[in-house]
């Protein structure tokens, strides 16, 4: 499995640079003078020129090319201008938002969705199994910007149940400890119980949002497989063994069906880690997401070339280790 | 002899889309403790669903099962769900034709084997370990400690089946319900199997319902058998007897259509026809439009149950007529 792994791991090598070179290709491509975006449009022309030259925008591409290279082999992804940062400390802040919102969303709907779909799949056309079906259609469709705002407008203007949707914390209260940069782990683990709340509070909505398609899609999975492995022989042996039903179909159903689910999940885990550009903006999320939009109005080049790549790889783990886990949950799976 | 396992009169409707459908009509038998009964017939005749309703294993939005059934004298069919558990896989256990895929393909046998100790038998841990790896060598595993370990695909489907028995033997059930537990194997492995099962019955007293098709595993193993065609029984016998005078002409041609060595006949005999399906039973014997000896009143008139001695009973008209078949009609 080892040996499998890091031919996994090589094989990515070549797909990533591929990556680079157009994610370089098409930032370049893109209307806008970087330069003129950094001085401003006022600025005098000679200013202007001297910026240009002194980030390299006058060089031929192939050599503005070699150079963001050999910055990126050594672990620099660039300066970002538009925040005044260096890329990698703009992320450090960043990504943990985006990662705590996927985890939260991702928690969330598998929570949601793998019960209802084994229970939809066991009640096959009851009741529950038609709401479960309709409720998965309207996950699926419903445009996340409306479900947005909904939320706000009924559990912030209206019930005032939740705090302003603006970021993660509230201005008043001070951010945990920094540990993980996840806020509710880190606040959990100073034991800051205001702070856990008020954290809480704020990546509920988010995170329920940006939940509503991964839910939709994995209920409809496992309902399928689940109606599928139903009619399998091992399930009429466990069930003449005398076993309850909650553990023919939690224990001998549920971990058969989620095997094909599991692909579904990976990639959705992955795209998701790249960044919710609609909730984080609808939320003020300070998450990657934000950032990318940001850099794109901004015509920023290091910053898109970076998140590009970095989603790259994290996608490529992801389904990597979703591969490893195939292999843990299905013995007949074995990776030479 | 009382009777250990006592069916009577069970039948099965299945809710089809073109409406319900009767695939098992009027089914009675009994079994004496280490008794084994076998119940023969072709694919189709309704020897698996008898036997998955007798345990109540098919789906109740699909299949209506009525009669009765009595375990000591207990009734099974009004059994609570809950109840029902205490006695699947304890009291009644069954093993199945396919061991390829009767097993969980994603558990360890271990795991799969304690299960059902653990639900009956209140043993946990070291106790239950130690119990299923004495069942796994009681059906012949030597290597039984690193048969635990494994994963379903890593053996053979002899392996599986034995590992199946082990599983069903697991809580020493009274009554053991063998659907088919050979057709999936080699010749060998076959002979292997029915040895075990044999072996199992005599030292723990096990009654057995043999479902086959094989005339050859039914002489070798079974006290008693019945014939079953389109749903219903047509002829129940001790083994000797069938064998010897048989005489529902559908078990006549069964016999005739097993090979024999002595024989000199080139072709091997067979019935003409297939089984027909529920929609197309019709209103007289079932067997009639394959029977050879079929007379008139065969279209017409289900035939009543004829018996002959205590043990031989034949669903036929040639041994009622007319007369008998108005006594009975009621019965």
């Amino acid at each position: 499995m080892l040996r499998y792994t890091l031919r996994r791991l090589l094989v990515m090598i070549p797909s990533l640079l591929g990556i680079v070179v157009v994610t370089f290709i098409l930032t370049r491509v893109l209307p806008g003078d970087p330069a003129l975006m950094i001085t401003g449009e006022q600025a005098l022309p000679e200013f202007v020129e001297q910026v240009r030259k002194e980030y390299g925008f006058d060089q031929p591409l192939i050599v503005q090319f070699g150079s963001y290279m050999k910055q990126l082999v050594q672990g620099d992804f660039g300066y970002a201008w538009h925040t005044g940062h260096a890329v990698l400390d703009d992320l450090a802040t960043r990504f943990p938002a985006t990662v705590e919102l996927t985890l939260a969303s991702m928690a969330i709907a598998l929570l949601v969705a793998l019960p209802i779909g084994v229970l939809a799949a066991s009640r096959k056309d009851s009741m529950l199994d038609h709401t479960a079906r309709v409720l998965s259609l309207i996950g699926s469709s419903v445009p996340i910007f409306w479900l947005g705002l909904l939320m706000i407008s009924l559990f912030y203007a209206s019930l005032g149940w939740l705090p302003a949707p603006i970021g993660r914390i509230s201005g008043g209260i001070h951010p945990p400890t920094h540990t993980t940069g996840l806020y509710v782990v880190d606040s959990l683990l100073s034991w800051d119980m205001t702070a856990l709340k008020n954290s809480i509070a704020h990546l509920i909505m988010p995170a329920l949002c940006l939940s509503m398609g991964t839910m939709a899609v994995v209920m409809r999975m496992i309902r399928t497989s689940m109606l599928d492995v139903t009619e399998q022989d091992y399930m009429r042996t466990a069930r003449a063994k005398g076993l309850s039903e909650r553990k023919i179909v939690f224990k001998h159903g549920l971990v058969n069906a989620f095997i094909p689910a599991l692909t579904m999940i990976g990639l959705q885990f992955g795209s998701l880690l790249g960044g919710a550009v609609i909730t984080e903006t609808i939320f003020a999320w300070p998450g990657v997401g934000n950032y990318v939009t940001e850099s794109i109005l901004a015509a920023d080049y290091a910053p898109i070339q970076a998140m590009t790549l970095i989603s790259a790889v994290l996608y490529g783990l992801i389904n990597l280790a979703v591969e490893l886990i195939y292999g843990v949950l299905d013995p007949r799976v074995r990776y030479e | 002899m009382k009777p250990l396992l006592e069916v009577s009169h069970l039948s099965t409707d299945f809710h089809t889309s073109a409406g319900k459908v009767r695939v098992v009509e009027n089914v009675s038998f009994t079994l004496a403790a280490g008794q084994t009964l076998g119940i023969v017939g072709e694919s189709g005749s309704g020897k698996s669903v008898t036997s998955l309703s007798v345990m109540r294993l098919l789906p109740k939005k699909r299949a209506v099962v009525q009669g009765s059934i009595k375990l000591h004298g207990t009734e099974l069919s009004t059994l609570k769900d809950k109840e029902l558990r205490k006695v699947r896989g304890n009291k009644i256990a069954m093993i199945f034709q396919e061991p390829m895929t009767a097993l969980n393909p994603v558990f360890k046998i271990g795991n799969q084997l304690q299960e059902a100790i653990i639900q009956h038998t209140g043993k946990r841990g070291k106790q239950a370990r130690e119990l299923a790896i004495q069942l796994l060598k009681d059906v012949g595993i030597s290597a039984a400690q690193q048969m635990m370990l494994s994963y379903p695909h890593q053996l053979s489907g002899g392996m599986r089946q034995r590992v199946m028995i082990a599983m069903a033997m697991s809580c020493d059930p009274e009554v053991l319900i063998a659907d088919e537990p050979t057709t999936a194997l080699d010749v060998t492995i076959q002979a292997q199997i029915l040895d075990l099962m044999k072996e199992l019955q005599r030292k723990r007293g096990t009654a057995i319902v043999l479902i086959t098709h094989d005339l050859g595993v039914v002489a070798e193993m079974c006290d008693k058998v019945a014939v079953m065609y389109a749903g219903q029984i047509v002829e129940e016998a001790d083994v000797k007897t069938l064998f010897q005078s048989p005489k529902h002409p559908y078990t006549k041609g069964l016999l005739q259509s097993h090979p024999q060595l002595s024989d000199d006949q080139q072709r091997l005999f067979s019935i003409a026809g297939q089984v027909p399906t529920p929609a197309h039973y019709g209103d007289g014997c079932r067997f009639a439009s394959r029977c050879s000896s079929r007379m008139d009143i065969c279209d017409k008139i289900p035939p009543a149950v004829t018996s002959f001695g205590d043990s031989q009973h034949s669903r036929c008209h040639l041994y009622g007529g007319e007369a008998h078949v108005s006594a009975h009609t009621g019965s």
